[in-house]
């Protein structure tokens, strides 16, 4: 049974673990994690696949509209119109996606200087801002789509895609904020796992972001 | 130590199994083990065959159609495979029960039984056998659904509308070429919430809804299919038997899903063309049979 | 470590709380902080979004959803260790006791407690309670089905009732085993001192606590009128209810989520020395697959119902076919759960009977590795066959052959399940205590549930069968009378160590008799109401269905008579029933071995397995299934 150290980073229940016993229980459990995560990943896709092949009544790309309100839908008056629902433009997805993937980066860079006993806080802090920029700009893409959520299932898996997005940015940003909290305290100068565990974390939700980003591009 | 084991102990008052004290007593007692097993076995597997057998057309309503009939004769094949299974499961359940009947209020537990911990014989046998009957259920029902697939060149195209909560029938106009050469005639489009069906005339069901999911369920016939909205779905048989049946709602919907059921009935072709006559006139047909179930 | 010569951990005294305003949270700050925070976002909901003409309610509901969960669970300390964490604070020794509940006695029941124990003993609670609304509401639907044409409730409410009688057995069931029992009696089944994470497990019950005020609150505001299953595009007809529900639902999925991973990275790094994967005992087996399959089904669930949410609130056209949506998706979407869930339900249960029918028979489990190969075999084929509920919905008629081809293949692992069953049971020396006779009863119910399901899988006959009550008594026979009948067994069977008090048999077995009974007149007659047609979810019926559902209605009222007796009996055994021994049942397994009530870090010495738990019947060696201590001690199953 091990003594308490300052190299243990987190207690639990009474008994301590040393840090390797945690970090094989942690990474282990953010692989869980991410395996479920990945399942929701694959079934949004799949429904963004399905609801396109079934296109029911043509409501994939087209969403009716009224002479009065084209923005509107939802009405079984037959002579209502169809109008063609405009296609987001693929610059803010793929600069969300992009700057997911350089924060995550960034972590991995400061993974790296932790190892070595370099400078990390700094560098987490760059990736916790740059983070942050990618849920501003998330956010913001909902004010700027040439559409509406009402207008048919190719605007509403567009949107159901950003929201689910910007939810696993924002649990980045929380990740990222504990991490470089800790590493500006100097918790991580001996056992630094917890750095890895974000950067796996941040690197996932980097490419999740990716692949919803390709399937909303290439198939819309 | 543990009073687990049986240090020579021949304790009279339950069979004792443990092969150190006695072999011959417990040959003895495994083959009687055995046949009592396999009377109960026998007698449950009489049983659930008979029941099978007898019991599934006392159960199961009267069906109008080759599907209705087919459901009936699955549940009835479907039982009597899996009664020597179910049996088997039963008879050592209810013979370890008989076996156990002194020890079930000790405060302290009998001698440990014989460390069986697998019997090579046993589970290839369980598992050859249960592998076989799955091939063989699956091969009925699969020789059963796809005779089902057979699409009739000229089939009696019904219009089934779900809404909440009543369907309605339309028999737009046609002219089905019955086997035989004759033909079925509807000269104009005809609505009807009670729904009627020539004997012996291929009918396909366009089911859709208007607003939500329902469930199509005409059930004397054997088939069944969801009515959702923008979509059709087709649902197809040749009724065979004349009679009434009904056409319930199997998929709930709201508020009055318990009452969308009407009566329907399966008739002979000129009384369907007369009813069919009526209704040309441009009105909504609806039999003074039909209820619309209790409120 | 520490022995029983020296000081317990449990009995360390707690330095001065001054300061420490978490440990005051317990429930009571947590409804505050549940209600407040309720209230709040209501408030805001009410003056930014109401106004929205299509929306606004829904929008209204969900905040106020929204809010209840978090402040309920920032009201008990759910959110300590992230906050904590973040603000890079660590656990004193201190605080860590003190979350452990050393120091508060009973109280701590009430709070956020990271012994498994303790949560393992919430979550029983909670079973109850659950259990307890779903009947009550069982009984409501059965007293509606009297007679054909009762307005004892109206269709409105009977519709909310089917509905919520559903979720909340659901909900139920999912944890009626994993809960309190992978909680409290696996991590001493293989030795460990805790679970992997012990702040998570307690996460864990207070998540899904919060996740029940939702669901009853749907009653309050239209009720769900869609059944569990709420298809859609019905249940875009339900407005608030269906936020409220999908609120429960998403809250769930969380817990079970953090459970699952909990359960899984217990069991795959703190194993006690010696306990290999062929050493552990069935139980552990069937929390591990139970757990990793609801890992995979679980988040079909969350897509749906957030889906679902953003339908309401913001007038996505997922399932709203005028506009491009399908009914299909949601379908699609909810089996790809929900068949996965009804095995998250039957294997955690399946494997508790395992337990009880080898200690109650003496006899190793028959066939070890084949008991293990079946289950993961279920889990698997689970995941392929989730549109043998959608045979009759039209959306892929090609499918129903390879989807009938799946489905009837599970049948030979669920086969296996009363292979091993039989061959333990099979030249046992049979001692039918209490947990053994619904050992028996599950055996027999899942035999007709199991068959009656095969029936369902053969598509013409399902052709007849789907949507009507032939469909209600297959999944009764297998969740009631197999999952939850199992689980009682367990219940039973554990039932001295988790309370420290023998269960009162006399009256267990009048409990069970009149439950077994008014099972079988229950669910024998829908079946029977099903061979004539009768649909299911109906308010009223058709009178040709009378005198079946007649009978079937006494038959619950026999049921629900022998549940309350059953639980009338686990109530004043658990206050007042007799002291239990260490190991009444002389098991072999790692719980039976340490003491009652079980220490803090559940063993007093260190823990090494050098055989599995099942060597009933063979020689010394082999009967010994761990050595306590650093001497290597025996300790043989026998009670201290």
């Amino acid at each position: 049974m091990s003594a308490t150290t300052e190299h243990d980073v987190t207690h639990e229940g009474g008994h301590h673990d040393t840090p390797e016993q945690r970090d094989r229980k942690e990474l282990s459990a953010l692989v869980l994690f991410i395996a479920g995560d990945a399942i929701f990943l694959i079934l949004e896709i799949l429904a963004w696949f399905y609801l396109r092949a079934l296109d029911t009544q043509n409501g994939w790309r087209f969403s009716e509209a009224t002479p009065a309100n084209p923005a509107t839908s939802g009405s079984n008056n037959p002579h209502t119109i169809l109008h063609e629902v405009a296609k987001a433009a693929p610059g803010w997805t793929i600069l969300i996606a992009a700057l997911s993937l350089i924060a995550g980066l960034a972590v991995w860079w400061a993974e790296g200087n932790a190892r070595k006993g370099a400078a990390h806080a700094p560098i987490l802090g760059v990736s916790l801002i740059i983070a942050l920029a990618a849920v501003g700009f998330q956010i913001y893409q909902f004010q700027v789509l040439p559409f509406t959520t009402v207008d048919g299932t190719y605007a509403s898996m567009f949107e159901f895609f950003m929201g689910s997005v910007l939810a696993h940015l924002v649990l980045v940003v929380v990740v990222l904020l504990g991490v470089w909290n800790r590493a500006r305290k100097g918790m991580y100068a001996q056992v630094w796992y917890q750095i890895r565990l974000a950067r796996v974390w941040t690197l996932w939700v980097a490419i999740s972001g990716i692949l919803l980003a390709m399937t909303a591009i290439f198939f819309a | 130590m543990s009073s687990n084991h049986n240090h020579g102990i021949h304790h009279a008052t339950y069979e004792s199994i443990d092969e150190e004290v006695a072999p011959g007593l417990h040959k003895q007692l495994h083959r009687q083990y055995v046949r009592g097993t396999i009377y109960v076995w026998f007698l449950l597997t009489v049983g659930g065959v008979l029941a099978g057998i007898y019991l599934t057309p006392i159960f199961m309503p009267h069906m109008n159609s080759p599907e209705g009939r087919a459901a009936v004769e699955t549940v009835r094949v479907f039982t009597v495979a899996a009664a020597p299974v179910a049996a088997l499961v039963c008879a050592v359940a209810i013979y370890s029960l008989i076996n156990s009947r002194h020890r079930s209020h000790l405060d302290t537990p009998p001698v440990d039984g014989p460390p069986l911990r697998g019997n090579a014989l046993a589970s290839g046998a369980w598992l050859v056998v249960s592998t076989l009957l799955v091939v063989f259920l699956l091969t009925w029902g699969l020789a059963e659904w796809s005779s089902q697939q057979v699409v009739h060149a000229d089939a009696l195209q019904v219009n089934v509308t779900g809404q909440q909560w009543l369907w309605t029938y339309s028999y737009p106009a046609q002219t089905v070429i019955l086997p035989g050469g004759k033909t079925l005639s509807i000269p104009k489009a005809v609505d009807a919430t009670t729904l009627n069906l020539p004997i012996d005339v291929p009918v396909q069901f366009n089911v859709t809804s208007e607003d939500v999911t329902h469930g199509f369920y005409p059930t004397q016939l054997g088939i069944q299919g969801d009515a959702n909205p923008g979509v059709n779905d087709v649902l197809r048989t040749t009724p065979d038997r004349l009679g009434k049946f009904v056409v319930r709602c199997s998929q709930i919907c709201g508020l009055y899903h318990a009452y969308m059921y009407t009566q329907a009935a399966v008739v002979p072709d000129s009384t369907f063309t007369a009813w069919i006559a009526q209704g040309s006139a441009g009105q909504v047909l609806t039999s003074a049979k039909t209820t619309r179930g209790a409120r | 470590m520490t022995t029983t010569a020296e000081h317990r951990l449990e009995d360390t005294v707690l330095g001065s709380t001054a300061g420490r305003f978490y440990r005051h949270q317990n429930f009571g700050t947590g409804l505050a902080g549940g209600i407040g925070l309720g209230f709040l976002l209501w408030l805001l909901g009410e003056y930014t979004v109401n106004n929205n003409p299509n929306f606004g309610t829904d929008m209204v509901v969900a905040l106020t959803m929204l809010g209840w969960v978090i402040g309920f669970n920032l009201g008990i300390g759910t959110f300590n260790a992230v906050l904590h964490w973040i603000l890079g604070h660590d656990q004193t020794k201190e605080d860590e006791l003190y979350a452990a509940g050393v120091g508060q006695g009973k109280s701590r029941y009430w709070k956020y407690c990271t012994d498994h124990k303790v949560v393992g003993t919430q979550y029983l609670i909670l079973v109850f309670v659950l259990f307890f609304i779903g009947g009550t509401l069982a009984m409501m639907i059965r007293t509606q089905l009297l007679t054909p044409n009762s307005t004892f409730l109206s269709p409105q409410t009977y519709n909310a009732i089917v509905s919520i009688h559903g979720m909340t057995m659901i909900i139920a069931t999912i944890i009626m085993v994993s809960g309190p029992f992978a909680n409290f009696i696996m991590p001493i089944m293989i030795g460990a001192k805790d679970m992997a994470f012990p702040r998570l497990n307690a996460m864990s019950i207070w998540v899904v606590v919060s996740a029940v005020p939702p669901l009853m609150a749907t009653f309050f505001v239209g009720g769900v009128n869609a059944g569990w299953t709420t298809y859609a595009p019905l249940s875009t007809q339900d407005g608030p209810a269906m936020v409220c529900f999908a609120f429960t639902i998403i809250t769930f999925v969380a817990s079970v989520t953090v459970a699952g991973i909990n359960t899984l990275i217990t069991v795959l790094t703190m194993r006690a020395p010696g306990m290999t994967f062929s050493r552990m005992p069935v139980f552990v087996w069937a929390s591990v697959i139970g757990g990793a399959l609801g890992l995979y089904a679980m988040p079909a669930f969350l897509l749906d119902m957030t889906m679902m949410v953003v339908d309401h609130t913001t007038g996505t056209s997922f399932f709203v076919a005028a506009q491009g949506g399908s009914g299909w998706l949601w379908e699609n979407v909810f089996w790809i759960m929900g068949h996965p869930e009804v095995y998250v339900i039957l294997i955690p249960p399946v494997g508790a009977l395992m337990e009880v029918l080898s200690t109650f028979s003496r006899k190793p489990v028959f066939a070890y590795k084949m008991i293990i190969g079946a289950m993961i075999g279920i889990a698997g084929l689970s995941i392929m066959v989730w549109a043998h509920h959608m045979f009759t919905t039209g959306w892929a008629p090609d499918l129903a052959g390879p989807f009938m081809l799946t489905t009837e293949l599970i049948s030979i692992p669920t086969g296996i399940v009363f292979l091993c069953a039989i061959g333990t049971m099979w030249r046992g020396s049979n001692w039918v205590r209490l947990p053994m006779y619904f050992g028996f009863l599950f055996v027999w119910n899942f035999i007709i549930g199991g068959v009656t399901g095969i029936y369902l899988s053969d598509v013409p006959a399902d052709d007849y069968f789907h949507g009507n009550m032939f469909v209600t008594a297959h999944f009764h026979y297998t969740l009631l009378g197999g999952a939850m009948i199992a689980g009682t067994a367990g219940l039973c069977y554990w039932f001295p160590k988790v309370t420290g008090r023998m269960l009162d048999e006399k009256t267990g077995r009048w409990a069970f008799w009149t439950i077994a009974i008014g099972f079988q007149i229950t669910y024998l007659s829908q079946f029977y109401e099903g061979f004539k047609g009768m649909p299911r979810r109906v308010a009223n019926y058709d009178p040709i269905f009378a005198p079946e559902n007649l009978i079937s209605s006494i038959g619950a009222y026999i049921l629900m008579a022998g549940w309350i007796v059953l639980l009338y009996a686990i109530v004043s055994s658990w206050r007042s029933g007799p002291i239990a021994p260490a190991n009444p049942w002389s098991a072999k397994s790692l719980e039976w071995q340490t003491l009652t009530p079980v220490p803090l870090e559940n063993f007093l010495e260190d823990v090494t397995v050098v055989n599995d738990p099942y060597g009933y019947g063979q020689s010394a060696e082999l009967q010994v299934h761990a050595v306590f201590g650093s001497t290597g001690a025996a300790h043989h199953g026998e009670g201290h």
